[in-house]
Order: structure tokens, then C-alpha cells, then sequence
């Protein structure tokens, strides 16, 4: 679909460890059109964080092999581009990224200030005019200042000459993380990829970063890759969802049918294991496999209320019963 | 802990420099051990024969004789008895000393642990080898002074190591959750503290007996170690001095040996150290 | 022996006014301030019932719940165990009481010694407090096993080689094994899966059942605090600003922190939160309070009274107990 800003087809990705090579991504398909938010979810070991590094290329060279597949960013196969292509051009400038940990991504030795100046001197969409030994000329750092100075209003942080002057350690962490979307706009990117971002803030900050964070791709018609394992999140701000189960996708919709009409039985079960109101609790029996030997075919079978043998032997095609409700399953939950 | 040991050992075996660095300790204890049998000529430790002084290497005497005649090399393999002695008891005592008063200091937060400290802090404001001296020649020089004076010297690196490496481990959550058992100190002290520190402590044993035999031979060359005839190394050394440069193996031979014992004992804690201490591990991608 | 009776139950715990600070040193080691962890706590605990004590970081819960358990000592008021005063002895010197009153950790992987056996780590308890033989020892440590269902070849397995649930389980057996009557959970859902933290709760609350325990419930996450627990402690920069029957506060929070914190919560299928949350800016500076009502520089509600005094925990309706001047006039 030319629509499409992103669209990931059929990806395998493997890594070799101590113990024998996981096989970490399963023929994934995955897609975000332009300024939608789209949430990836799901419980550790599914391979959402391994699918956005796969799309900043940034997987531990000396383990991780993209063994088949394509990412198609913008009309072009980012697997096919030259690093330093990806470097200069994508990564950081079309596509940025929030983490988890906003602490470790800031160097703690210079202030925040210089190291956002620094960013706005390579990654601003404007044209590089020019350097002197690397540094801009002053007309051009008053701009930049200027533009920085707006983007960290634009994040609602308090005290904005302050903070630049401040070092990393002096700012709490929805401070940081507001830094980091900052940072992640600058630069006027097509997509961000927020891997986890508010998994480690309280949850009165997470409702503000949220709010945020949604506010402004909507504002710059910027798409958004979130991450995360908590469904509550990705309910608050997601326009679609697709869920991973070790490493496979199972089931994908937009955000009130994937709440409301679920229908793959390990999206169901998810769920249902929430804790309600009803005072119910209901697990998943089992455990989430190991990807060196992973079950074969549809990975959930052994886990799988609806399972049947053909489950075990190869895994289901990718199946629209419904427009924009896409699943992976041979006896998935009917809705009439 | 036999598991370990197994798992040092192959993982030991794959790491060339450490490789050498054993079988140079490995080679050292040997010579030790079969010194009277290897010697051509073992008497020559306490025998002397004045005709045959100052020859050169040869055939007959492969590091050439001393100024008294006596064979070199069979001196020299006698002498690796002395320096495997000394450096064993020496940096033994001062590990059985520093480690348990390291532990006491690290446990307690008052008036005992700051005592414990600053006495070790006093001892180690002098530099090792003047205090050495200073004990070796107050006390007469023989092989038991050495000991003492590199014991008296070394015990206070090891209180300030384990000093510091208890303090770290008493904030390790287990920890925590065993005196929160109930566990007393001595339990938490022996028990959970020292296996997590005991890696720390066996690596540098290893590369500090290094530093122990050039400190002895230091003192032996000083005068200050077991007298003559005792074929110690650094004694040799001494006496060489007035005959060089003519007699150059006879302070070459007791030199290369000394080299060689203390970069066996150096690329060994080196293999040793790679394995034992905490590596980061990388965390699977999920 | 000192027990308050409320409705028929005897109180297991009762903590009076306990504070703990942490002396804040500069440079040249001179204290320049005190962080008030917890400031003037006070709470009861009912036998067989579990509490929840929620907040966000910062709030002292797990500070709370290490005093209690004396891994801190505390720096005033008084912590009345089973009808005996137990603060300020630490664990070895209270080890008969601290028996009965046990702890779990918020990460149960690094609070087992990464250097010994599994079953040695649930040995260790039975050591240090009873003098049974090694026989008695490993029935009674299999007998746990079976009730956290753990297979016996775990014994033999160390720390690292399970998964975090199974951790978490090894650590419950392990002081379970002393057979406590109060056990404090430190955030006993944290880095869990959602498919294990029900298959865990579940396990909480047969254990209770089994071995009839109480429970105090310390967590950042409210809706599973919703599920597990019978009242509920909120607390905010060291104080507790709202208690009561859990569904109560829930249904209608008196306290604005409450009110917003709550109001957080991401409600699937519902609205969503983030359309309309309203609290602004973040906890002040905890070594830096401000005057009187800690949440007063962000609440919609303040005035010239927050600013004075700080506002005591009051008992207003029913079982109901908060700590604001407003909602205490029925104005919130």
C-alpha cells in the first residue's frame, strides 16, 4: 500500500547467544502510516524493542542477523542503505527515537544545554551552511538557541534558560523524558520510535507525558512506534495496536476493536489476565518459551485454548476479517 | 565450588598469556620441589671451590660458577625454594591478618573500624620497602626477618581491600535480606560476604606475590635477607656487583630468574582476574 | 500483652508517629538538612487482612515497609508488633519477634546470594532460628516447595538459572519457612509479566489462606492494590494523606492527591485519562519541603491554610481517615 510511511514485511532477525542462535523475530509484517500512533505491545521476550532497533538499525552487530525480510521507510528498503547513509540521513533526522531510560542517554559530564545545541547543529532539518572547525557560525547558534528555547516550551517544561544550564542528574525523569521527545522533534522526523517511555515514571507523570506526547504528533502530523508492555498506556494513546508473542505478531487493529472485540485467544487471555474490577484472576498457564528451540508453527499453540494440530505445523497466514483488523490464527474469536 | 573450579580452569586454558603464566609457576614449584634431584651439582649450596672461580657458561656449569666456585645454576634452583617460601608465608600471614581485621573494620561503624583503619593507614604512609628495610635491619638479617618484615608491611593493603570490598557487598540486597532473617554478623561476615569478595582477594594474592618476591629480592640484595651461603637470588645479585661486567652471568642468571617467577605470577592473576571478576553482561533483546 | 481490639480483631501492627530521616551531608560531610523519608506515620493493621500502602516514588512506602521490618532504624515513634514495641532493635537482636514478621523484596533475584543453592538460600531461615536436624530441615523446606509450587530440582539450581517469577516464589518459600503471622510485600508485581503477576497473585492469596497471613501491600500500581487489598494507605513525600476501605477511597477519594492520582489510572474500554488530567508539575524537592500541606504547590484546592500546618490524618466519615483542611470541611 503506497500509503504506507512504514511497512515492514516478513522480517526475520536471529541472534546467536552463549547457549545456540534464538531465532528473536519470525517473518514479522508490521506497518505505520503517516501521523498514526501505532502501540506495540506485549510481554517480555515478544520482540517489539529487537523490531525498533531492527528499524533504527541499530541490533548488537556481533550477535544479531536480519536473516530475510524488508523494512520499507519512505519508499526505500533501509535494509538495502549504506550505514552511513542510514546514519546521516535516517537515524536521528527522519527517524528518532525516546527511551526507556532517559538518564543513560544524556552524557552526565556536559549540560544539557550543549549537548541539545550540539544535536541542533547536525540533525536540523535546515540546510549545514558553514563550519568552522565544527563550530557554527554565531549567527547560526543564536538561532539554534532561539529554536531550542521553543521546543523545550513546546514540551512544557518549566524554566527553559534554566535547564539548559543544568546537568543531567539535576532534572527529575519526567523532566528528562520530556527532554527526550524534545529532542526526538527536533530534528522534524517523519516517525518517532518511543521504546517504552514511560515504563519507568509514576504513573501521574505517565498521564502527563502521554498527553503530551500525543498532543504533539498530532500537532506535526509526526507517526509514532510506542512500545510497551502495559496495555493501559497503549490504550490511552494509541490509534492502532499489534501484539507480539515471542516473537511473532499476532493480531493488529485499531485501538477500540483490539479492546473491545479481541480476537486472537493470546490477546483475549492478555486481557483477561488484567486486574479488574470483578475481583477475578485469571493467568495464562505456562511459560513464555525460550526462542532457542521456540514451539514450532504458531509459537502460543502450547499455551492455546483453540489450539489444534495444524497450529503446531505451520504458522497462519495473515488474515483481514474485518478491514483494519488484521490476525494470525487458524480458529481465532468471531464477532457478528 | 568444584563446579568453578573446573569452569576456571577451562576457561584458563583458553587464554594463551595465562597459559605461560602457569606454566612458569607450574615449572617454578617443580624446580622447587626436585631441586637436590635436578642440580648437577647440589652441593655446591654450602661447598665451595675457590679454583674454579668466575668461569664462564659452559657444558659443565651452564651459568657459569660464582666467585667462590660454586655452580650457578644449582644455586639458582636451590634458590627457588627460599623465594617460593617467602613469598608463600609472607603473603600468607598478611592475608590471614588483613583479611578477618578488614572484615571486623567493615562491619562496624565506630570507634573499632576507624581504629583498624587508620593504623593500617599508618602503615601504609611508608612505602613498603623502607618499612621492610627498616624492620629487616633492626631485627638481623635471616630468612624469618624477611617473612616478618613483608608480612608487618603487606597485612595493611589487605585490611584496606577487604575494608573496602565489605563495605560494598554489606549494601548488596541479599545481604540485606539475610540480617534481615536474623542472620548474625559472623554468619552474614563468613558466609555471604567473603565467597562474594573471596575472587577479589585470590587474584591479587596472586599478581601481590609478584610484587612480595621483588621486594625480598630487594632485601636480599640489600644484605638484609638470609646471609652466606644461601644462594637467594637478590643476594646473588649482590655479590655479582663488584665483578661485573666482566662475570655477566652471574648477575644475569638469578636476574632472568627472578623475572621470569614474578611474570608467571603476573600473567596468571592477569588470565585470573579476566575470569574471576564481574563482567557486564549484555541483556537479552526482547 | 497490648493488643487494641477494633471490631472484634486484635491489631497485629500498630505504628505510632514513626519518622525516618536521612541526614543530607555536602561536600565536607557536615549534615545541612534532613530527608524526610517518613514523617509521622500512623496505621493499624487487622489480623488476616491485607493493606495496601500506594504512593509514587518518593512517597517513603518502601522506606515504610524497611523500618517496620527494622532494616532502617527508625528516628522517632514507636512500632508495636503483636503487642511488643520492636522499634529500633535490629533484626538479630529481635530475632524472636522478627520471626513472625517477615519481608519480601522488590527484586527477588538480588536478594538471594547469587553464590549458593537454592535450597541452601531456604535453609538459611531454619539455621539461624530453630535447632532442628538436617532431616526435620529439608522436610519442612520440601513441604514449602510444594505449597509455592516449586518442583524439588529447583534446590539444586542457583539464582540465576530461574525465571523472575520463579525468584519471587523462592523468595516467598524462604520465609515461609519460619512460618510468620505478618508478612510486608515491597512492590511483589514489579518487572512482572501480566500473565504471571495473576498466577502470583493467586498465589498470595492461597498462601494467606494456608498459612493464615496478613499482609501488608506495598505498591506503585493501583489497580492490582484494587484487587488484592481490604484498606488502603495513600501516601505522598513521606506522609500518609488518605486511608480507608480500598473500594471506598477508590469510589470517592477525599484527598485531591488521591483524587488525581486515581485519575491517572488508564481505564480500558473507558475514557481516557489523558483527556482530562489535570495535575501539573511534578513532587517538589523532597529534601526541601514546603510548608504545612506537602501538596499544596500543586493542588487546585490550596489557600492560605495549607500554608500553616501541616494537615493531621483525621478520622471523618465512617472508617474514612485524610489529611486535608478542605476535604475535612467537606470543600473538595
Amino acid at each position: 500500500m503506497a500509503e504506507e510511511l512504514l511497512s515492514i514485511e516478513n522480517l526475520h532477525v536471529s541472534f546467536s547467544t552463549e547457549n545456540g542462535v534464538a531465532k528473536v523475530l519470525d517473518g514479522v509484517n508490521f506497518s505505520i502510516k503517516p501521523g498514526e500512533i501505532v502501540g506495540l505491545v506485549g510481554e517480555s521476550g515478544c520482540g517489539k524493542t529487537t523490531l525498533a532497533r531492527s528499524i533504527l538499525g541499530i541490533l548488537p552487530k556481533n550477535s544479531a542477523q536480519i536473516t530475510a525480510g524488508s523494512i520499507i521507510f519512505d519508499h526505500q528498503n533501509i535494509l538495502k542503505m549504506q550505514e552511513h547513509d542510514i546514519a546521516k540521513n535516517i537515524r536521528g533526522r527522519l527517524i528518532t527515537f525516546v527511551p526507556q531510560d532517559p538518564f543513560s542517554s544524556f552524557n552526565p559530564v556536559f549540560t544539557i544545554g550543549t549537548q541539545i545545541m550540539d544535536l541542533m547543529k547536525w540533525k536540523s532539518s535546515e540546510k549545514e551552511s558553514h563550519r568552522f572547525f565544527g563550530r557554527a557560525r554565531k549567527s547560526e547558534r543564536d538561532k539554534h538557541h532561539q529554536k531550542v528555547l521553543k521546543l523545550l516550551q513546546t514540551v512544557q517544561l518549566p524554566d527553559v534558560e534554566g535547564i539548559l544550564r543544568k546537568y543531567p542528574h539535576e532534572v527529575s525523569g519526567g523532566q528528562r523524558q520530556r527532554l527526550m521527545i524534545a529532542m526526538a522533534l527536533l530534528s522534524e522526523p517523519k516517525l518517532i520510535i518511543a521504546d517504552e517511555p514511560t515504563t519507568a515514571l509514576d504513573v501521574t507523570i505517565q498521564a502527563q507525558i502521554l498527553k503530551l506526547l500525543r498532543q504533539l504528533a498530532r500537532e506535526q502530523n509526526v507517526a509514532v512506534l510506542f512500545t510497551t508492555h502495559d496495555l493501559g498506556a497503549a490504550y490511552e494513546i494509541c490509534d492502532r495496536v499489534t501484539v507480539m508473542y515471542a516473537g511473532q505478531e499476532v493480531e493488529s487493529a485499531t485501538v477500540d476493536a483490539f479492546f473491545g472485540k479481541p480476537r486472537h485467544p493470546y490477546t483475549k487471555s492478555l486481557l483477561g489476565s488484567l486486574p479488574s474490577k470483578s475481583g477475578k484472576l485469571e493467568g495464562i498457564p505456562g511459560q513464555i518459551p525460550a526462542l532457542i528451540n521456540p514451539p514450532s508453527g504458531c509459537r502460543f499453540h502450547p499455551r492455546c485454548e483453540a489450539a489444534s494440530t495444524n497450529c503446531a505445523e505451520e504458522r497462519p497466514q495473515v488474515h483481514w476479517p474485518s478491514a483494519d483488523h488484521m490476525i494470525r490464527c487458524y480458529y481465532p474469536k468471531t464477532y457478528d | 565450588m568444584l563446579e568453578s573450579t573446573k569452569f576456571i580452569i577451562s576457561k584458563l586454558s583458553r587464554d594463551r598469556t595465562s597459559l605461560v603464566g602457569a606454566f612458569l609457576l607450574i615449572a617454578l614449584v617443580l624446580i622447587a620441589i626436585f631441586a637436590p634431584v635436578l642440580a648437577p651439582y647440589p652441593e655446591d649450596v654450602t661447598e665451595f671451590h675457590p679454583p674454579e672461580r668466575l668461569f664462564g657458561p659452559s657444558m659443565l656449569h651452564f651459568f657459569g660458577t660464582d666467585r667462590m666456585g660454586s655452580d650457578i645454576f644449582s644455586r639458582m634452583l636451590f634458590g627457588a625454594r627460599i623465594t617460593i617460601a617467602i613469598a608463600v608465608i609472607a603473603v600468607g600471614v598478611s592475608v590471614l591478618v588483613g583479611v578477618p581485621i578488614g572484615l571486623i573494620a567493615g562491619y562496624n561503624r565506630n570507634w573499632i573500624s576507624d581504629g583498624l583503619m587508620r593504623i593500617s593507614d599508618i602503615f601504609l604512609a611508608v612505602p613498603q620497602i623502607i618499612l621492610a628495610i627498616a624492620i629487616a635491619q633492626t631485627l638481623g638479617p635471616s630468612i624469618e626477618n624477611v617473612i616478618l618484615a613483608l608480612s608487618a608491611t603487606y597485612w595493611p593493603f589487605w585490611a584496606r581491600l577487604v575494608y573496602a570490598e565489605t563495605r560494598s557487598a554489606l549494601t548488596e540486597t541479599y545481604v540485606e535480606a539475610s540480617i534481615a532473617l536474623g542472620a548474625s554478623p559472623f554468619r552474614v561476615m563468613v558466609f555471604h560476604v567473603l565467597p562474594n569478595i573471596s575472587s577479589s582477594i585470590i587474584v591479587r594474592t596472586t599478581i601481590g606475590m609478584g610484587g612480595t618476591i621483588l621486594t625480598a629480592a630487594a632485601l636480599g640484595f640489600l644484605g638484609l635477607g638470609p646471609p652466606a651461603p644461601s644462594p637467594e637470588w637478590g643476594r646473588t645479585i649482590a655479590e655479582s656487583r663488584e665483578f661485573l661486567p666482566e662475570a655477566w652471568w652471574y648477575a644475569t642468571a638469578p636476574g632472568v630468574a627472578i623475572f621470569l617467577v614474578v611474570m608467571g605470577f603476573n600473567l596468571f592473576g592477569d588470565g585470573l582476574r579476566d575470569i574471576l571478576d564481574p563482567r557486564t553482561r549484555r541483556s537479552n533483546d526482547g | 500483652m497490648l493488643s487494641k481490639k477494633k471490631d472484634g480483631y486484635e491489631s497485629i501492627l500498630a505504628i505510632e508517629k514513626l519518622s525516618k530521616w536521612f541526614p543530607i551531608t555536602n561536600a565536607w560531610n557536615r549534615k545541612v538538612g534532613n530527608l524526610k523519608a517518613i514523617d509521622g506515620v500512623s496505621l493499624t493493621v487487622k489480623k488476616g487482612e491485607i493493606i495496601g500502602v500506594v504512593g509514587e516514588s518518593g512517597c517513603g512506602k518502601s522506606t515504610l515497609g524497611k523500618t517496620i521490618m527494622g532494616i532502617h532504624h527508625p528516628t522517632s515513634g514507636s512500632i508495636n508488633f503483636e503487642g511488643r514495641e520492636v522499634a529500633g532493635l535490629s533484626p538479630f537482636q529481635s530475632r524472636q519477634l522478627r520471626k513472625r514478621l517477615q519481608y519480601t523484596y522488590q527484586d527477588p533475584g538480588s536478594s538471594l546470594d547469587p553464590r549458593w543453592k537454592i535450597g541452601r538460600s531456604l535453609d538459611e531461615p531454619l539455621k539461624i532460628h530453630t535447632s532442628l536436624p538436617r532431616e526435620e530441615r529439608h522436610t519442612r523446606v520440601r513441604e514449602i516447595l510444594e505449597a509455592v509450587s516449586l518442583p524439588e530440582s529447583h534446590l539444586q539450581l542457583y539464582p540465576h538459572e530461574i525465571s523472575g517469577g520463579q525468584q519471587r516464589r523462592v523468595g516467598l518459600a524462604r520465609i515461609l519457612t519460619l512460618h510468620p503471622s505478618l508478612v510486608i510485600l515491597d512492590e511483589p508485581t514489579s518487572g512482572l509479566d501480566v500473565s504471571v503477576q495473576a498466577t502470583i497473585l493467586k498465589l498470595f492469596l492461597d498462601l494467606k489462606k494456608k498459612f493464615d497471613l496478613t499482609y501488608v501491600f506495598i505498591s506503585h500500581d493501583l489497580s492490582v492494590v484494587r484487587m488484592m487489598c481490604d484498606r488502603l494507605a495513600v501516601m505522598y513525600l513521606g506522609r500518609i494523606v488518605e486511608f480507608g476501605p480500598t473500594e471506598e477511597v477508590f469510589n470517592s477519594p477525599r484527598h485531591p492527591y488521591t483524587q488525581s492520582l486515581l485519575s491517572a489510572i488508564p481505564q480500558i474500554g473507558g475514557k481516557r485519562v489523558t483527556e482530562h488530567f489535570w495535575l501539573e508539575g511534578e513532587p517538589p524537592d523532597p529534601s526541601r519541603l514546603p510548608s504545612g500541606c506537602s501538596f499544596r504547590t500543586r493542588c487546585p484546592f490550596q489557600d492560605r491554610a495549607c500554608e500553616l500546618e501541616v494537615p493531621e490524618l483525621v478520622n471523618n466519615v465512617g472508617y474514612r481517615w485524610d489529611a486535608c483542611v478542605h476535604s475535612q470541611k467537606n470543600l473538595v
